[in-house]
């Protein structure tokens, strides 16, 4: 009887507290599993370890100039001017490497009068000339070459070559003689119009402004700021045109044919054209770029899109870095609907 | 009777955790993640943690980070249908190049009896990635677990209902984690450059194009309360847009 009695009080008490032991070794925390000496020394030898890298790092970054003028914001986000720099210079090599030009009607005039020592009537007036040179029909190619950046003082001023090459134009010539004094009666007036096709000069231009960084919805927008390119187009023209002009000047005879001479006529227009023909291309040439990375106004939160309140707190550059940067607010209403991807 | 309460008091303070033993291993994990990352930082060359030409920084605040992960709670996760853990708020510290993490909420069990625990979730964010449809976002990655507080038992059991709730987030952290938001960094960027045409009328005329970008982020940093991603960026060729096509 006393054996079953204890055998039953083994089992009320033993069993309850076998489980128990078997529960807390089942469940032993971690920090028991581990050798508590070991661990301490290891803290020990990582903090010491911690210490000496998080020197070494904080004086590289404080030395570095990536960081220089950083404003302030919840968001910032900052393009090293290497990074900016190839990037103009790859849409201006990639995209704008070469645009077609074609130049609206110019004009250019020259009129006078011509006097020739003729014998015994001494110097006299022999005639007026008037040249007009139409030039119509210009096309030619731009072709940007590498542009020069330099960042700093919140600016980014550029320079870019750009060679105008390739082109051809018509210039419609118009030559009038009007005959004075004696030579009136023998030679009389003439009004001659030829096409005169011409080539124009490659020559290499050189445009100087500045990028002009703005922040708008959280983007940057680098917009090239250029005075209105100016250049003088100059057209070499075509031998054969200049030839064939002179030609219907030589059946002139006589003393129309010595005042014509006189005239110079061809060599004139040559001068005249050789004058280049002054061109303005507007500022707009060079188009806003619009740089790639920017402020978020909506991120994805588990199932919802949480609109985002981002207002512009900064917008810097330094020589070594172009910085943007925002405070960015959470706005409470999050927007009940699966994120369909992002902008 | 009484012999056998003793027993399991006994028991249970046989599993009595020391919270400062506890402590140091909490700080040498964290510990070793900070060297890690100040290794990864010594790697690198003076002068090249960024590369210059291909690389872009982005930065963050803890403030905005927390705000952004505390949008997404509460939040309930069934933990493999034997307790639940309610998550509540965050806290994000970023130093030391680790940009922890320590969410808290409550874990409650469902079976009989039941009972509850304050519990902290400490980690890390990782994994920065750049997804087309989540733009650069990193996930939650939780290194320990901590519990207090428990309710809907005797005092005398606080150990053992720690220790068993802890087994039982222990055992299901792989699907916690998974559940756990990610965290999104509100950049958008660009998969392409897209370049206006203009003309034929006027004095220029040029054909839109386009050109693609390939985004990677490279490396991540967390020091002075931000945590800066680096991002690099390759910029591919242009081509030129058939007509009547929108670049």
């Amino acid at each position: 009887m006393k054996r079953w009695i204890a055998v039953s009080v083994a089992a009320v008490v033993g069993l309850p507290t076998v489980a128990l032991l078997a529960l807390g070794l089942r469940f032993r925390p971690r920090s028991e599993r581990e050798d508590p000496e070991a661990v301490r020394r290891e803290v020990a030898a990582l903090t010491g370890i911690r210490d000496s890298l998080r020197t070494l790092v904080y004086a590289a970054s404080a030395t570095s100039d990536l960081l220089d003028r950083r404003p302030a914001g919840d968001v910032v986000i900052g393009l090293p001017t290497k990074f900016v720099d190839g990037l103009v210079r790859g849409v201006i090599t990639g995209w704008f490497h070469d645009v077609d030009l074609r130049l609206p009607r110019m004009r250019v005039k020259k009129d006078g009068e011509l006097t020739a020592r003729l014998g015994i009537l001494g110097e006299r007036t022999v005639g007026a000339y008037n040249l007009d040179v139409v030039l119509d029909n210009v096309h030619g190619r731009l072709q940007p070459e590498v542009p020069t950046l330099s960042f700093g003082g919140d600016t980014i001023s550029i320079s870019i070559p750009v060679r105008v090459a390739a082109g051809t134009g018509v210039a419609k010539v118009t030559a009038s003689w009007k005959s004075k004094g004696i030579a009136g009666p023998v030679c009389g007036d003439l009004s001659i119009t030829r096409d005169v096709t011409g080539q124009v000069r490659a020559r290499t231009y050189n445009a100087n402004g500045r990028i002009v960084l703005s922040a708008s919805e959280g983007r940057i927008n680098a917009d090239p700021a250029f005075p209105d390119l100016r250049m003088r187009l100059f057209i070499d023209p075509a031998k054969s045109s200049v030839a064939a002009l002179d030609s219907v000047l030589a059946t002139k005879r006589g003393l129309c044919a010595f005042a014509i001479e006189k005239a110079h006529v061809s060599a004139r227009i040559l001068e005249l054209v050789g004058h280049g023909f002054d061109v303005e291309i507007p500022q707009r040439f060079f188009r806003p770029i619009r740089l790639p990375v920017a402020m978020e106004t909506l991120v994805p939160v588990g199932e919802h899109q949480v609109p985002l309140k981002v207002t512009p707190s900064g917008l810097s550059v330094t020589a070594a870095t172009v910085w943007i940067a925002a405070s960015v607010t959470p706005v409470k209403t999050a927007v009940k609907t699966p994120a369909p991807g992002r902008r | 009777m009484k012999r056998a309460l003793m027993l399991a008091l006994l028991a249970c303070a046989c599993v009595r955790e020391d919270p400062a033993a506890r402590e140091r291993i909490v700080e040498r994990d964290q510990l070793r993640r900070e060297v890690e990352g100040y290794r990864s930082l010594r790697k690198l060359e003076p002068g090249k943690l960024v590369d210059r030409e291909h690389e872009v920084l982005v930065s963050v605040t803890d403030t905005l980070l927390r705000s952004l992960l505390d949008a997404s709670f509460p939040m309930t996760v069934d933990l493999r249908n034997s307790a639940t853990i309610t998550l509540t708020s965050t806290q994000v510290v970023l130093r030391a190049n680790v940009a922890r993490v320590a969410i808290t909420g409550l874990v409650r069990r469902k079976r009989y009896p039941h009972f509850s625990a304050t519990v902290t979730l400490r980690g890390a964010m990782d994994n920065f990635v750049i997804d087309k449809a989540r733009g650069l976002n990193a996930h939650i990655h939780i290194d320990d677990i901590d519990l207090d507080t428990p309710t809907g038992t005797l005092a005398a059991f606080d150990p053992l209902v720690i220790a068993i709730l802890r087994s039982v987030v222990e055992r299901s952290l792989p699907e916690l984690t998974s559940e756990l938001p990610a965290v999104s960094i509100p950049v958008s960027l660009d998969e392409d450059m897209k370049l206006p045409g203009f003309g034929p009328e006027g004095l220029l005329s040029i054909e839109p194009s386009t050109a693609p970008m390939t985004f990677e982020a490279s490396r991540v940093i967390a020091f002075q309360n931000r945590l800066w991603i680096i991002l690099h960026i390759e910029l591919g060729s242009f081509a030129a847009v058939p007509h009547g096509a929108k670049p």
